[in-house]
């Protein structure tokens, strides 16, 4: 396993140059630049702005700032932000904290509640539980974050004054509760939908007959042979929507002034800040390889039978 | 403290006034505001930023050799008690107000201003507001690195400094703005970059704690020069991109005040628990049109004319935009000194329109595209609605929603026909004039190629021109020729709003920007939940 882990960590290194080549351009693509954003409501004579692109190197051709940023990136330099004027990795690494707590929520609500959901709509097949995990599912992913994160606002701040509207507050859970339920409800609906087609899929296999054959207990087929076999495809799907989850909490983040790295990566792009929208979109990459890696790795926790060669 | 206030500004003093004798102060408590621009706050080192959404919250820990007087409606003396004139109007000679220090206990002295403004002239990357640094002698030659102090600022003992100026201009409109506050160089030094994220200033309110992206906390500063103040203990700002949620977090009274928005404003104004409340002001900015006058149509003015004649302005603010706005007159709003209040804007007459249209030979009209963002107020959804009247007068309007970054680039080079924007247009009326300038380049805000001799003639006129009732009499006239040019079309000045409850006081009407509060006059009845009582 562990010449596996090694060998899976190297080859994020040109996953990631591939990664920040890509981004770059991108990035380098969009109209407008930093030193008119910098200026914000004033109007500065043109002789400002020049010196400001100067200063901020914007008047270097992109392939120069590319090798440049990847030059400093080797060294571990992210860069410095145009807008702030301090550290990329300060700025970065200053939002990832709540980001991966609302991540980690969101998904933790996701799998608590979306994988038995899934596997007794699984095990019911056709009667009323299955009908109503589909529609609560439906229902779930159904809603604009936007709306219930407003509307969890007005019921349980306004109305009920039960928790904060919005802040990161010192880091309380009361904080975190309503936007990791927002952010989470859509992916509970989409593992549950996911379980219940794993399960589904298993429990018609030749194995399960043969086990229901040998005269094994539901409660013993359903733990050793389907649990173990469709979890699997569960956890493939949970690594991948966290990985998606981080790049998607900008709503959740901006409706409840939740400081991620999400709403920080929009806000890069729209003041042209492009060394914190790198620096944003890097890490992002990054912890979708490791949490995939760490994916990789468990199935072997949950089966012996998977062979990482 | 009630605030429904309309902007007559004389009538809205009254009131502050009648009100503010009404009740005594009382000190302590917590004050939960907001920071509702454009996501995080980004620096809190003034020097480094021209962003609102950081301004507001530095103005309250650093102050400024001059600052915003909305009782006066212009900027008046802060740090200094006295500024002597020299005789040919280029020189003055400021006292410092004793007693004043800055966070770490050290004594505020005359070098500190020189240190400061030197240093926005020398920062690398430039200071964006180093260019309101230009009038002082010798700041042009420091800038680009010729000499190594700033000629023009000379410390005469550590409570007397003079400014010596490039020409006749009121100072006090350069250096009350918000990015040229004045910062201790020690802790500049000590501090380095982070000097943004724990800034020390001489202001009312001394840092507290910054959570990137959701708060920044101040707390009374115990030295702060002016005897009794601040009365708060302390400041929190919120950070609250989203109007929805300002909404519940200001209804389920979890802040103190909110800037209202356009979608949220009837709500506000129908609702009487709040509609007392509310404290409205024409800000300096002014919300239109800009047409390219190099495109051919627009070049005729007789067309801009009866593109003004041909849409009902009024009913665009009253209906569309649900009263949240001033009908506009001139470039210059309601707010400023230099605004006619006998003029009056273009009437709404679709006849002389087409009238009009055909004396320019364009009665068969023309295709026109107009640009703009998704702004609520003077967004491409506002254009769209205008495109509904100008095809009246068969001009053919197409729209198109761009990203502001790119609006501002096809702005710069000249790549549109009429955008829809909004612009600062004060408070230093001449300054505001000056960007329809015909030798104002292009990135300093003329991107409308406007070019009339006699508006040039009537703004250098005013530039020397030593009377100050002869000089604004001049700027109006300029204001007038500009306005009867339609040289760019003219939606409203904006109306900014501030929700405020009931236990509050002190807030007022801040014409440059409402957002823009001195921390230092607010204080919170026991009425409050963080009243401290």
């Amino acid at each position: 396993m562990l010449s596996f882990a090694i060998r899976r960590l190297l080859q994020f290194i040109p996953t990631i140059l591939g990664i920040t080549l890509i981004m770059f351009l991108l990035l380098n693509l969009i109209p407008g630049n930093a030193a008119l954003s910098s200026a914000g409501k004033l109007e500065l004579g043109a002789d400002v702005i020049e010196k400001l692109k100067a200063d901020l190197q914007l008047d270097k051709p992109a392939y120069v700032r590319y090798f440049n940023y990847v030059g400093r990136l080797a060294q571990g330099d992210m860069g410095q932000s145009y807008l702030r004027r301090y550290d990329v990795a300060d700025v970065v690494f200053d939002r990832l904290g709540a980001t991966l707590k609302l991540a980690f929520s969101a998904i933790g609500i996701a799998i608590v509640l979306g994988v038995p959901l899934g596997f007794i709509a699984a095990l019911k097949q056709g009667t009323w539980p299955d009908t109503l995990s589909t529609v609560v599912a439906v229902v779930s992913v159904s809603i604009p974050q936007f709306w219930l994160g407003i509307l969890l606002m007005y019921v349980f701040s306004y109305m009920m004054h039960l928790l904060p509207t919005s802040g990161y507050g010192d880091g309380a859970s009361a904080n975190l509760v309503m936007p990791a339920m927002t952010l989470g409800l859509g992916y509970t609906a989409l593992l549950a939908r996911i379980t219940r087609a794993a399960v589904v899929e298993v429990l018609s296999a030749d194995y399960i007959r043969t086990a229901r054959a040998k005269g094994l207990s539901e409660f013993r087929i359903s733990y050793r042979h389907v649990f173990r076999n469709a979890f699997v495809l569960i956890l493939t799907t949970a690594g991948l929507l966290f990985g998606s989850l981080i790049g998607q909490t900008v709503v959740v983040e901006r409706v409840f002034s939740w400081p991620g790295i999400g709403s920080l990566l929009v806000e890069s792009i729209f003041q042209r800040d492009i060394p914190v929208a790198q620096g944003c979109l890097l890490v992002i990459v990054i912890v979708f390889l490791i949490v995939n890696l760490l994916v990789d790795i468990l199935y072997s926790v949950i089966n012996s039978q998977i062979d990482f060669k | 403290m009630k605030h429904t206030l309309r902007i007559s500004i004389l009538a809205c003093f009254a009131l502050f006034g009648a009100s503010a004798s009404l009740h005594s102060a009382e000190r302590g408590g917590t004050f939960n505001f907001v920071a509702p621009y454009d996501g995080s706050i980004l620096t809190l080192d003034p020097h480094k930023t021209a962003k609102q959404q950081d301004l507001l919250v530095t103005n309250n820990i650093f102050r400024t050799l001059y600052m915003w007087s909305t009782e006066e409606q212009r900027p008046v003396l802060e740090m200094a008690e006295s500024a002597v004139v020299s005789e040919d109007g280029l020189t003055y000679t400021y006292t410092l107000k004793d007693g004043m220090t800055f966070h770490n206990g050290r004594k505020l002295v005359a070098s500190d201003i020189a240190y400061s403004y030197e240093r926005m002239l020398t920062m690398d990357p430039v200071s964006p507001s180093s260019g309101f640094l230009q009038v002082i002698v010798g700041a042009e030659a420091l800038q680009k690195g010729k000499v190594d102090h700033l000629a023009g600022v000379k410390v005469i003992n550590d409570r007397t400094f003079s400014i010596t100026l490039t020409e006749k201009v009121d100072p006090a409109y350069q250096f009350y703005q918000p990015g040229t506050a004045i910062v201790p160089k020690e802790e500049v030094e000590r501090l380095g970059d982070k000097f943004g994220l724990t800034p020390i200033g001489s202001g009312p309110f001394m840092f507290k704690e910054w959570v990137p992206g959701s708060e920044v906390s101040l707390v009374k500063y115990p030295g702060y020069y002016e005897e009794g103040k601040p009365y708060l203990d302390s400041v929190a700002f919120k950070i609250m991109q989203e109007g929805a949620s300002r909404d519940i977090a200001f209804r389920a009274k979890e802040l103190d005040a909110i800037i209202v928005e356009a979608p949220q404003y009837s709500s506000y104004k129908n609702d009487p628990e709040y509609s007392g409340d509310l404290i409205e002001v024409a800000e300096m900015f002014t919300r239109l049109i800009v047409w390219n006058q190099k495109y051919e149509p627009l070049a005729n003015r007789k067309v801009r004319q009866a593109i003004s004649h041909a849409i009902d302005v009024d009913a665009i603010n009253r209906k569309f935009l649900k009263g949240k706005a001033y009908n506009p007159v001139g470039w210059l709003p309601e707010s400023s000194e230099a605004f006619d209040r006998g003029a009056t804007g273009f009437s709404f007459d679709l006849e002389k329109a087409k009238l009009l249209m055909k004396e320019a030979g364009y009665e068969k009209g023309f295709e026109l595209k107009i640009l703009g963002s998704a702004n609520m107020s003077y967004g491409v959804s506002v254009a769209e609605v205008i495109g509904q009247y100008l095809s009246k007068i068969n001009i053919k309007v197409t729209t198109q929603q761009l990203e502001e970054g790119i609006l501002y680039d096809k702005m710069i080079a000249g790549d549109f026909q009429g955008i829809i924007w909004s612009f600062g247009s004060g408070p230093e009326p001449l300054q505001a004039l000056k960007r329809w300038h015909s030798k104002t380049e292009n990135t300093s805000g003329n991107y409308a190629h406007y070019n009339n001799a006699q508006y040039d003639a009537l703004l250098d006129q005013a530039r020397t021109e030593t009377d100050p009732a002869t000089r604004i009499d001049l700027i109006k006239q300029a204001d007038a020729v500009f306005r009867d040019d339609a040289a760019v079309w003219l939606l409203n000045y904006n109306k900014a709003v501030l929700a405020v409850q009931p236990w509050v006081h002190g807030l007022k009407p801040v014409a440059i920007e409402i957002m823009y509060q001195d921390m230092a006059d607010v204080w919170v009845d026991p009425g409050s939940p963080r009243s401290g009582k």
